[in-house]
């Protein structure tokens, strides 16, 4: 007797808890993403060694059409894959590496973690910050469904004859938020021209795509890899406008019109970016 | 940081210096379910050699050193079973890579003590057993008193002196 | 924290080796530990400027794993941790803490386990959960499992629960959850009058299903991803057939780009086995076979079956320079192998007989075609491919062929001679995009000299020869064992054959050891090659290394 009331319970439980799905096409979803004022940060950690990253920069690329460009996305060459001269092969001699880009992937543990990887707002996923590239969208979906805790504004100025950009970032915040708030202020561009290793068909020719054109490439982190407070040592307040003024000489390859200002502001404990912003140079 | 990873390395050294000096009370074998070389499924406390000493021998296909101490053993099997009475059993640990090779392996290499498999490593693991070889000497009431990991040759001779004495009722676990 | 838990594994490690003697009498305790601890230093030859690997000077991976017996009862856990992770470890191990915990009752009849547990349905084609320390791999599943024999000769199991990921804990929404359910009957217990037949035959068959919630924007996916398998093991005389063919429903995931075509997979072996001689062959089929309790993860972790490689593996230095790595998107293959013992007394023998051991296997790609005009192979929410079942692809993964022989000359003298050529897709299985395959002639002598009853010298010599990749190396190595307690030996292997004269470089280690009885510790200093490892679209760098590594372990 008793054993049969086990060998119920067994097979109820196993077959009860056993069930299966079958998807019939279509396959594809899609979501209207064009209500809503917060931008997301995503920073591709790439390097020009790294031959499933070519694939990494043309899915940033897409979500941040899908997500009706309410993505910016910052391309930061760092780690193992991004040395100049990688592989000792003179190929490869561009330099994209950056001191902030270095800082943060030492902080935030990417290159370790291998290529292609990125940070999504910084937020912090199950095993880290850091995010790979199947779950961008997953990550990116759920973050833009919150409303923007802070609105920013970038105006450019940008002098032909001395090669100097002066830039001012306006950051009102829509909600009492608690806590200290730090803005870092980036310079990154497109439109540069460099070999890079590949091993999607799809996307170039493999082993090498010797004319890759790298697009978003952080140039540097003008005030400093971790920026600066917002306001009284970052603590805010709603409906202030929080100003700052930044002035940038640029060296003779970083072409103005094919650069962008990125502006975000992030909260100094949690390091979580809560909204990001871009605008081009010469706009 | 590296203070407290010397403090366990050191734990664990005293700890296994302590254990391996000590008389320690002898312990049965636990009960696993694990498969013959037929593929038939075999308890654990189904071995059993009337009294008489038993060799439990942890190993692999791609563990030379195991196939070298079960070499080691196979020459000496008939030898030793006229003496004692041993009975040598042979615990695969291959998984499913490799696992349905063990039968024509043992059978080619002409091996004659009894093989099973354990392609989970359940009977590993109930026997807190870490690397392999880990070679166990049971006595004729089913009680392990003596157990060892890795090979180095000539370690065979100091195994049966072991078996000799167990079967003999001369043993006393810890000693040696 | 941390000061705390290790004083607390401390004081553990000594309380229960003295508990161990007689602990509430009846029951009993035993455990293994080992600790393992690599520290860097700068190597200007290897391109080392630092003694930083990954930004610390020194990895630490150490466990200790404890069992309680109380009769029927029986519980334990498991120690770890990676302060930081030694490199070569998923730099996700970074961390420490208990993340195998289980209480287990166990009669004859029936067994119910709560917590983490290990548990394998057949061949693992739908559920294999184990851990391989050495890899640092442990996809435990910590929910519970109940196995009941309800007569002798049918083994039922269930499983349900989550598997372990690092450290992350579950988090609703996060990854899946799986139940399974396997059943295996063995035709000759059940029916007994066939119990003496000549014939023996298991049947099997499991049913596991994973569900995980649709949090993809872009994908529909499916939130119950079941997966079948059906097995049997059949014994005719000297004759022994085993197979197992599993059929995944869909699982679009990250690993296969999003495409909903059902997976499959397929083994099948077969061997002759008399004294003296046994004969192996197997084939080997996967299609689309990744299936993991998380859609997006790509990396070594997760897996709820085990695809296992099908080739023969190798442990000498040189000849594990190329290793194969399953292809679960798609493989077949088969292994060929003969194991032949030359009697003793013949011409060929000598007094002390000779074996031989011939091997070949080969892995392909499969074959696969368009679904239809419109979508590509492979492209992301698609049906795929096809691929007609048998066919086999172009494109070759790894084939070897080895053959080795083991000859004993006398008392004191023995000999192991091996050659292996191999034929290796290092673009696919390594990451080394447009490079074309390596093919390489392996040869390898391993001689040991027995000089007295307790001292023996081992000497090893080994060739690798190839135009590709970075040419040829030779290795040796010397062995000196003094049983039962010491070992010393040295080696060293050398890239002698490189294109570029700088880096040939002499990859040297020296090692000592001691054993007392279950307690091993060893030292060896020198250098570890460098590797990049592409696991499921990312590549991680494996920095060479220079220095100290340091293991002790102990079991009671």
């Amino acid at each position: 007797m008793k054993t049969r009331y086990i060998i119920i319970a067994i097979t109820l439980f196993a077959f009860a808890l056993n069930s299966c799905d079958k998807v019939s096409p279509p396959f594809i979803e899609t979501k209207d993403y064009c209500n809503g004022n917060k931008k997301i940060l995503i920073e591709d950690y790439t390097g020009h060694g790294c031959v499933n990253c070519p694939a990494a920069a043309v899915l940033a690329h897409d979500l941040k059409e899908q997500f009706c460009n309410r993505v910016v996305i910052l391309g930061v060459h760092a780690g193992f894959f991004a040395k100049p001269n990688f592989d000792n092969n003179p190929l490869f001699a561009a330099d994209f590496t950056t001191p902030a880009g270095n800082t943060w992937d030492t902080f935030f543990g990417n290159s370790i973690m291998g290529n292609p990887n990125g940070l999504i707002d910084r937020v912090k996923g199950p095993t880290g910050y850091v995010i790979y590239p199947q779950s961008w969208a997953t990550t990116a979906d759920t973050l833009l469904l919150e409303p923007a805790k802070a609105l920013i504004t970038i105006s450019n100025d940008f002098d032909d004859g001395n090669s100097t950009l002066s830039t001012t970032i306006k950051t009102e915040f829509q909600e009492n938020v608690t806590g200290a708030y730090k803005l870092i202020v980036c310079i990154k561009q497109d439109n540069l021209v460099a070999p890079q290793k590949n091993n999607d068909e799809e996307i170039g020719p493999t082993p090498v795509i010797v004319d890759y054109v790298h697009m978003n490439v952080l140039r540097k982190a003008i005030n400093g890899a971790w920026g600066e407070y917002l306001g009284n040592s970052g603590a805010v307040m709603m409906s202030v406008s929080y100003e700052k003024t930044y002035s940038q000489v640029f060296p003779a390859e970083w072409l103005p019109a094919d650069c962008k200002v990125v502006a975000f502001v992030y909260n100094e404990a949690s390091k979580r970016v809560i909204q990001a912003e871009e605008l081009s140079v010469l706009d | 940081m590296m203070k407290k990873v010397l403090i366990f390395s050191l734990a664990i050294l005293i700890s296994g210096f302590i254990t391996a000096q000590e008389t320690k009370q002898g312990s049965k074998l636990p009960s696993v379910n694990i498969k013959t070389l037929e593929g038939q499924t075999f308890n654990t406390k189904d071995i059993n050699n009337n009294g008489k000493p038993i060799i439990i021998s942890f190993w692999a296909l791609w563990c030379t050193p195991c196939k070298k101490e079960l070499n080691a053993y196979n020459d000496n099997y008939e030898d030793w079973q006229e003496e004692t009475g041993v009975k040598i059993i042979a615990v695969s640990i291959d998984d499913s890579r490799s696992s349905a090779k063990v039968l024509p392996f043992v059978r080619g290499k002409d091996w004659e003590f009894e093989v099973l498999l354990d392609p989970n490593s359940d009977f590993k693991r109930a026997m807190s057993v870490n690397m392999i070889p880990h070679t166990f000497i049971l006595d004729g009431e089913g009680n392990i008193v003596y157990q060892h990991t890795s090979y180095y040759e000539g370690l065979e001779d100091e195994i049966f002196e072991i078996v000799e004495k167990v079967a003999a009722g001369e043993y006393e676990s810890g000693t040696k | 924290m941390k000061k705390l838990v290790t004083i607390l594994i401390f004081a553990l490690s000594l309380t229960t080796t003295v508990t161990a003697q007689g602990f509430l009498g009846k029951s009993e305790v035993h455990g293994s530990f080992e600790a393992d601890g690599m520290y860097y230093h700068a190597d200007k030859d290897l391109g080392i400027t630092d003694s930083l690997i990954n930004g610390n000077i020194f990895g630490f991976n150490g466990f200790a794993d404890i069992i309680y017996t109380l009769g029927d009862f029986s519980a334990g856990f498991r120690y770890e941790a990676y302060l930081p992770p030694i490199a070569g470890f998923d730099p996700s191990l970074d961390g420490q803490g208990f993340p195998y915990l289980w209480a287990s009752y166990t009669t004859e009849k029936f067994s119910f386990t709560v917590g983490n547990f290990y548990e394998q349905f057949g061949n693992g084609l739908v559920l294999r959960t184990y851990q391989e320390w050495t890899l640092g791999y442990d996809n435990s599943i910590n929910g519970i499992r109940i196995i009941y024999e309800p007569t002798k000769g049918i083994i039922l199991k269930g499983v349900y629960g989550t598997q372990r990921y690092f450290w992350a804990k579950y988090a609703k929404n996060g990854r899946g959850v799986i139940k399974g359910f396997d059943g295996e009957i063995n035709i000759n217990d059940v029916f007994g009058s066939l119990s003496d037949s000549k014939i023996k035959l298991i049947l099997g068959g499991s049913a596991v299903s994973k569900y995980q919630s649709d949090q993809n924007p872009f994908y529909k996916l499916p939130q119950n991803v079941g997966a079948f398998a059906g097995r049997f093991n059949l014994g005719i005389g000297r004759f022994v057939f085993t197979s197992e063919y599993a059929h995944i429903i869909n699982d679009p995931s990250a690993v296969n780009n999003y495409i909903y075509k059902p997976g499959n997979g397929l083994t099948f072996a077969g061997s002759y086995s008399t004294k003296g001689l046994g004969i192996f062959a197997m084939f080997k089929r996967n299609d689309n076979m990744s299936y993991k309790s998380d859609e997006a993860v790509t990396s070594n972790a997760l897996d709820i079956n085990f695809l296992p490689p099908l080739i023969e593996a190798h442990t000498y230095m040189l000849a594990s320079m190329y290793p194969y790595a399953t292809q679960p998107n798609g493989e077949i293959g088969f292994q060929f192998e003969i194991i032949y013992s030359v009697p003793k007394k013949s011409k060929l023998g000598g007094k002390y007989g000779m074996s031989i051991n011939i091997n070949y296997s080969q892995m392909n790609d499969i074959a696969r075609e368009r679904v239809n005009d419109t979508s590509f192979i492979g492209e992301s929410g698609t049906m795929g491919w096809k691929s007609d079942f048998f066919k086999f692809g172009k494109q070759i993964f790894n084939r070897d062929l080895t053959i080795e022989i083991d000859k004993k000359f006398n008392r004191r003298f023995k000999s192991i001679f091996k050659y292996i050529y191999q034929d290796y897709d290092i673009s696919t299985i390594l990451g080394h995009t447009g490079d074309p395959n390596v093919k390489a002639n392996i040869g390898i002598v391993d001689m040991t000299w027995k000089f007295t009853s307790k001292k023996a010298i081992r000497w090893e010599l080994q060739g690798l020869w190839t135009k590709q990749d970075k040419g040829n190396w030779a290795a040796a190595l010397i062995e000196y064992t003094v049983s039962p307690h010491w070992f010393f030996s040295i080696a060293d292997q050398y890239n002698y054959g490189n294109d570029h004269t700088s880096e040939r470089i002499h990859y040297y280690t020296g090692s000592f050891g001691y054993t007392l009885r279950t307690t091993r510790l060893s030292l060896t200093y020198g250098r570890q090659r460098e590797g990049v490892v592409c696991v499921g679209g990312v590549c991680r760098q494996v920095p060479a290394s220079s220095g100290f590594y340091l293991t002790v372990s102990s079991s009671f």
